[in-house]
């Protein structure tokens, strides 16, 4: 029979146990990355819906769906807009940047790796 | 006129929708869509008396589609919505040997209002609970057909002793995926690192009083990923029974060269004295390569559906993904009851399908 007054102290200790293996394994130091349950909707592409992998009703011109509704503005911002696209580009980029997505820190990784081949460049120069 | 009357509210709704959607200032971002995927199955079960041949929406992961839409406010602050409904004719959960077929429903899964910020996420509305999926966190990519909820393909099916029928596999062998979806308030926080934590309060479908706790992870490790979940929950459930609660987590590693195991154990206890704690413990090994992915589980659940009880399962599954879109698989898998005093034939189910993303 299990006694109705241990229950509260297990119950606490289960949680103080979760918590501290939580924090254990936060403290691995390791590269987060984004978990998607897969019993949810896949990421990526749709039969029928192709790369974007949705029907896109609004949104930037480019990734919209062909036939959906449009929004105020559009008018302004063609979808051909050259400078409308270098826009949505930079905002994409700006939307990665402020959730460190992978592609983000890729492309830090790319910078880094151009600062090392100047630096290389330089030190090779330097030496002829 | 009955007629009009009843088509009147929808065309409000649609112009409505389709006015915010047009309405949408250009200054901010917005994005609204809709997807969804269909996942049908042939399941032949065999219960030890009987056998026979179904046609299932597949539980593991039913059918549906949603709306979702964002749009930034300016300040790092952006407002969305999901809206996600399922779809299901013959769920394979609800089926058994004397229902073969059962009507197709509606049934809401998310109806949620968010705002994000760099402080964390505010949920309103029907959605997942803080610790939900917190005993199913998996990364064998074979869970369309093989994970935790080991109750959602067969469910209903009942084990049978001397063609007597007992307890379904749903009552007696249950992941224990604490509170599921519900009306709620819930709040995420930001990652720490590769940590972020949850907390949600509400009601459930139940009519009951709710509340949740969950750490969830996700980290690259070694040559590999990592995620988990630890997860509690409370459930007010009144009477003799009182607060029921839930204590539990998985926890999923997947290497570089496709190897995977996948671990998840839970508790539920409620305040009847000399009622025994029901538990769930889960094994999983699998492994990935290029399009194909096939993986081995052992389940075991004690003290389900009455004290004593040993409900096991065990079984198999492959899942081929010749386009991201589609997955096809096929699934075994054997269900044992073992109650002192009692003898219940196995239940056996073979399952071959598909997973189509529209």
């Amino acid at each position: 029979m299990v006694q109705a007054s241990s229950r509260p102290v297990r119950a606490t200790l289960r949680i103080l146990c979760a918590s501290a293996f939580a924090l254990a394994l936060s403290a691995c130091g390791g590269k987060p990355f984004e978990y998607r349950s897969s019993t949810e909707i896949p990421e990526g592409p749709g039969l029928l819906t192709g790369e974007q992998g949705a029907i896109v009703l609004a949104g930037p011109a480019s990734t919209r769906t062909p036939g959906s509704p449009g929004r105020r503005g559009d008018a302004l911002a063609p979808a051909d807009s050259a400078e409308f696209a270098d826009y949505e580009a930079f905002r994409e980029f700006r939307r990665a940047k402020e959730n460190r997505s992978p592609e983000y820190r890729e492309f830090l990784e790319w910078k880094e790796y151009q600062q090392y081949r100047d630096w290389r460049n330089k030190r090779d120069s330097g030496s002829r | 006129m009955i007629r009009s009357l009843r088509i009147k509210p929808l065309a409000v709704a649609v112009t409505g929708a389709l006015g915010l959607i047009a309405a949408a200032g250009a200054a901010h971002a917005f994005e609204a869509k809709i997807s969804g995927h269909l996942n049908r199955m042939i399941m032949h079960a065999d219960d030890g008396q009987r056998s026979e041949v179904f046609h299932a929406d597949n539980i593991n992961s039913q059918t549906r589609f949603r709306f979702t839409g964002t749009q930034d406010l300016g300040s790092g602050l952006k407002a969305g919505i999901n809206w996600e409904v399922g779809w299901t004719s013959n769920p394979s959960d609800k089926l058994n040997m004397t229902t073969k077929s059962v009507a197709s429903t509606l049934n809401e899964r998310h109806v949620d209002i968010f705002f994000q910020g760099l402080w964390g996420k505010v949920s309103l509305g029907q959605g997942d609970g803080a610790a939900n999926g917190g005993m199913e966190v998996d990364l064998s990519d074979t869970t369309v057909i093989q994970y935790s909820g080991v109750q959602d393909i067969g469910g209903a099916f009942a084990f049978q002793s001397g063609g007597v029928a007992g307890p379904t596999i749903s009552a007696t062998t249950n992941n224990l995926d604490f509170e599921s979806r519900y009306d709620r308030i819930r709040y995420d926080t930001p990652s720490f690192g590769p940590v972020s934590f949850a907390v949600s309060s509400g009601t459930t479908g139940d009519g009951f009083d709710a509340t949740e706790l969950a750490a969830n992870l996700a980290t690259e490790l070694g040559a590999g990923k990592l995620a988990g979940t630890l997860g509690w929950s409370s459930e007010d459930r009144g009477g003799a029974v009182g607060d029921e609660k839930t204590v539990g987590g998985s926890l999923s590693y997947l290497a570089r060269n496709g190897f995977n195991v996948t671990v998840g154990h839970g508790q539920r206890e409620v305040d009847t004295i000399g009622t025994a704690d029901k538990k769930f413990t889960y094994l999983k090994l699998g492994y990935k390569y290029g399009k194909h992915a096939v993986s081995a589980d052992y389940g075991e659940a004690k003290d389900h559906a009455a004290a004593g009880d040993k409900g096991k399962v065990y079984g198999i599954a492959y899942v081929w993904s010749p386009q991201k879109w589609v997955e096809l698989y096929a699934g075994l898998k054997q269900h044992q009851l073992e109650r002192p005093g009692t003898s219940f034939d196995d239940i056996r189910f073979l399952s071959v399908g598909t997973r189509i993303k529209f």
